[in-house]
């Protein structure tokens, strides 16, 4: 194993021998807890303190062993697995890969090799040649060992590129490191600017992003001009997405907007599209989608490093379909003028939603599958796309059934391409859901419209709020009488009595009644 | 008090004065009844023959308050010998007498009691079909532990009675009254508001939000195996319920609750019967027996005809076919007994907000009231002309 992963590895037993040393306190805590009852209970007693005591010595080869066992499961769990059951073989890598650039080509082309079975091997050539563009040699490493035996040609490491990217950063780094020097030492604003700016390039390009964001954030300090800020706010983001640092995002992107809230900057247009990608993953999708459509406006929209103006019309559209009622779907994409140009760059999309609306279900069924692996293999939408699919099935079923009063199942499982017993499951989910409102007439496979008689339900409505009110208020007025007489469940006054015994306050009623009495 | 002594020596003599003195001494009759304690220094002062008047409104005042205590050495006594229903009918008659309206007297939970013990509900159910709301402690004698007592017995009543939501309503009220600590009477409350919630609604609401804080987080610290079955009922998995049943035979065994988790068991099953009126219109008997595990078509049938039978289901069932067809409720609310209803209920509404009225009166002179009112608006009305000086300077 190489050096760094050795250091990651033994960091994180580090971590697992303080926690093995924190239960061993409480052990020892719990064990002088504990109060002797009895033989036995002291032979366990002192058996923990023993164990305590072995434990505080240092781990034992054993422990060691497990703690990296743990480490192992843990690293084996967050593996990326293949996505089974979908056909990936219409996806085009490289129709796919054209419109980015930078670091974002990398990541989504990794992302691809580690999700698709038949793209794994090209998609994992592209990222190698991808990554030999940038100065990011554990990455590089990392992945050509992970996937040796995917790699037929690549196989080995590349030390010749190895040994000039480290010689090649050692040399790049002491001229940006001087050039920062002369730059504070003449007190030059713009040259402090640009120097930390090009650090925060330099540690980008090497795969260290903690520190690229903080000369990235040094460059922003230092400098008044909103457009600058803006630039060195968007090179922080793209540090923090690569990173999936939500928080940074968030935080550069507050930062940006807020510099750029009143000026017409061109990068205007990508600041709400960062919206819009932390929307999702916050999942509000309704609001992703508003922030998508609304993105561009009427400049052109252009910072491929991140996302593209096909990004822009397929995340716009298949959110506005998951999340939209008609109405809206009318007003923010069928009319909208500008948000259409770029619905026009994904023409499937753009079939998919006219069909939704115009309620060819068959067709608009077929596209939807058909555009399902390119959703998939996107490296941000991925993992909601199975959620928001069913979403969009489930608005189609209503909108299918809402013209009619009854409809025969048969046709309508044809319709959407499966079977009449599966339509039958998803009918009886929605409405048990209350999301139809209807009823399923099984022997004769009709779905029946249901009619509410207003009339009854306005009467029990009634009815029962007169109940409840009724009760309510007995209960209050019970409540403010019983404060009013003092009366809470408290602890019973113990009183002395002579005799020296403990009698309670009931009792001593009791007792004065009883004086009374004689 | 030493006053009233004396105006009744000097009255009691002629005729005329006598008069005087009834209605002097029914405005004193407060006093006189603070005096409990002390009543007899004060009879033995009055002669019985010529001070009757004043004798007799002494004796008034001794009688009211023990009253209450002969209830419930009555019903002790009649529960020890073991004849409890000898013990109903005076106590209901006593509650009769000495009860202004509404009122909840000491003699409630006993009667409650001692009908639980001889299992004879009649009169009972007379009495808890009246609602209860007001209070006088001092009167009568009540104190918290009685009232506790009576709702609680009460709702055992209903439950057995298999009136669910009355029995809902009287432990929730066990739950939510004012508390610094969590008593017994209002953790088996508790535990037996869950079972009968479950049977009337089919789940267990929030608790209202006048509980105090105390009693809710002690409630969830010793409910374990109760809040479990809540769960697992929710979740409507009646193999799972079952097991739990088992595993905590004793835990519910030993609050005498076994009888109320099975009635919920079944419950569950009726419920998703239920259910299903709401999605199919017709719907296969295989279907009904394969979804809730009925075992065979038979067993399926015989438990749907007896929801039709006790009208928990609308259904026809076509045994020819195997089929089961559900139809909406046939009640249009159209007939004379919904009007007669209707009117009854508006009239109830009509007396209670009478009675907030009232309330609202009486508290609008109370001399506690007035004072925090004034001081209130001394002190808002001392901060409005801070603020001015403020904004002049």
């Amino acid at each position: 194993m190489s050096n760094e992963n050795k250091i990651e590895i033994e960091k994180e037993i580090e971590i697992e021998m303080e926690k093995e040393n924190e239960k061993t306190i409480e052990i020892e805590k719990e064990g002088s807890g504990e109060e002797s009852k009895g033989e036995e209970e002291n032979e366990k007693k002192t058996e923990k303190e023993k164990e305590g005591e072995e434990k505080k010595k240092g781990p034992t080869k054993e422990q060691l062993e497990q703690i990296k066992k743990k480490v192992q499961e843990r690293e084996a769990a967050n593996e990326p697995k293949f996505i089974k059951g979908v056909d990936f073989s219409s996806f085009d890598i490289e129709d796919y890969i054209e419109g980015y650039q930078g670091h974002t080509r990398m990541d989504r082309l990794l992302f691809i090799a580690q999700r698709s079975e038949i793209h794994q091997q090209k998609a994992l050539k592209m990222f190698i040649e991808e990554v030999k563009k940038t100065r990011n040699i554990q990455k590089y490493r990392k992945i050509v060992e992970k996937y040796s035996d995917v790699l037929q040609d690549e196989k080995g490491l590349d030390q010749k590129w190895i040994d000039k990217t480290l010689k090649d950063s050692a040399s790049t780094y002491d001229v940006l490191e001087t050039n920062l020097k002369k730059a504070k030492e003449n007190v030059n604003q713009e040259g402090i600017r640009d120097g930390n700016l090009q650090l925060g390039h330099f540690y980008f390009g090497k795969g260290d992003l903690k520190s690229a964001l903080k000369y990235y954030s040094r460059a922003k300090e230092s400098t008044n001009d909103p457009v600058e800020i803006v630039n060195c706010c968007l090179s922080a983001i793209k540090t923090a997405m690569e990173g999936k640092s939500y928080s940074h995002i968030s935080s550069y992107l507050n930062a940006a907007q807020k510099k750029s809230e009143d000026l017409e900057l061109e990068t205007n247009g990508i600041l709400r599209t960062i919206n819009g990608f932390l929307s999702i993953t916050s999942r509000e999708f309704k609001t992703a989608a508003h922030q998508f459509i609304n993105a561009p406006g009427k400049k052109v929209f252009e910072y491929p490093e991140i996302f593209t103006s096909l990004d822009i019309g397929i995340y716009g559209g298949f959110l506005s379909l998951a999340t939209f009622n008609r109405s809206e779907l009318k007003r923010n994409i069928l009319d909208n003028e500008y948000f259409k140009n770029y619905l026009e760059l994904v023409p499937e999309m753009r079939d998919i939603i006219y069909n939704f609306y115009e309620s060819k279900y068959a067709d608009f069924v077929e596209g939807l599958e058909k555009i399902k692996p390119q959703l998939l293999l996107d490296q941000y939408l991925s993992s909601h796309v199975e959620r928001l699919y069913t979403r969009i099935r489930e608005k189609a079923i209503i909108q299918y059934f809402s013209p009619y009063l009854t409809l025969d199942m048969k046709k309508m499982a044809k319709d959407f391409g499966t079977t009449l017993e599966l339509i039958e499951i998803e009918l009886s989910n929605l409405i048990a859901e209350d999301k139809l409102a209807g009823k399923i007439d099984q022997k004769n496979k009709i779905l029946y419209g249901t009619r509410i008689n207003k009339r009854s339900q306005t009467f029990q409505e009634v009815l029962s709020f007169g109940k409840d009110y009724r009760r309510k208020t007995r209960a209050l007025l019970l409540r403010a009488n019983l404060i009013q007489n003092k009366m809470t469940v408290k602890r019973p006054r113990k009183k002395v009595m002579m005799g020296g015994e403990n009698m309670n306050f009931m009792n001593m009623q009791l007792l004065n009644l009883m004086r009374g009495f004689n | 008090m030493e006053q009233v002594l004396n105006i009744i020596f000097q009255n009691s003599n002629n005729k005329e004065s006598l008069q005087h003195l009834f209605e002097f001494l029914k405005k004193k009759e407060k006093i006189i009844n603070e005096q409990k304690n002390n009543l007899d220094l004060y009879l033995e002062q009055l002669h019985n023959g010529h001070h009757t008047l004043g004798c007799l409104f002494l004796l008034a005042a001794k009688a009211q308050a023990k009253n209450y205590f002969l209830c419930k050495r009555l019903a002790e006594i009649c529960i020890e010998n073991s004849v409890p229903q000898a013990a109903i009918l005076p106590l209901y008659q006593s509650i009769q007498k000495l009860q202004k309206t509404s009122e909840l007297t000491p003699a409630h939970p006993y009667l409650m009691l001692v009908s639980l013990c001889s299992k004879n509900f009649s009169v009972a159910t007379k009495v808890l079909e009246e609602e209860v709301f007001e209070i006088e402690s001092k009167r009568t004698g009540l104190n918290i532990k009685e009232v506790l007592l009576y709702f609680y017995y009460g709702g055992l009543i209903w439950a057995i009675l298999k009136q669910y939501d009355r029995a809902t309503h009287f432990f929730e009220l066990n739950i939510s009254f004012p508390a610094n600590i969590l008593s017994r009477i209002v953790l088996e409350s508790y535990k037996k508001f869950i079972f009968t919630s479950i049977l009337s609604t089919g789940k267990v609401p929030v608790l209202p939000s006048q509980t105090s804080h105390v009693v809710e987080k002690n409630l969830r610290q010793f409910c374990g195996p109760y809040l479990k079955f809540k769960q697992f009922f929710e979740n409507s998995n009646s193999l799972e319920l079952n097991e739990l049943v088992v595993k905590f035979n004793d835990v519910f065994g030993k609050d005498n609750n076994l009888g109320l988790a099975k009635l919920c068991i079944q419950n569950l099953l009726k419920r998703g019967i239920q259910r299903l009126t709401k999605t199919y219109i017709t719907l296969s008997l295989e279907f009904v027996a394969e979804k809730f595990g009925l075992g065979s078509v038979i067993n399926a049938e015989f438990y749907i005809l007896d929801m039709i039978e006790k009208g928990e289901v609308f259904a026809k069932i076509d045994q020819k076919k195997g089929e089961i067809s559900f139809h909406d409720d046939p009640e249009t609310y159209q007939s004379s007994k919904v009007g007669i209803r209707m009117d009854k209920e508006i009239q109830e509404v009509i007396d209670l907000s009478n009675q907030i009225k009232h309330l609202d009166e009486r508290i609008m002179v109370y001399p506690n009231y007035i004072m925090k009112k004034m001081k209130e608006d001394y002190h808002s009305q001392k901060k409005s002309e801070e603020m001015n000086e403020k904004k002049m300077n």
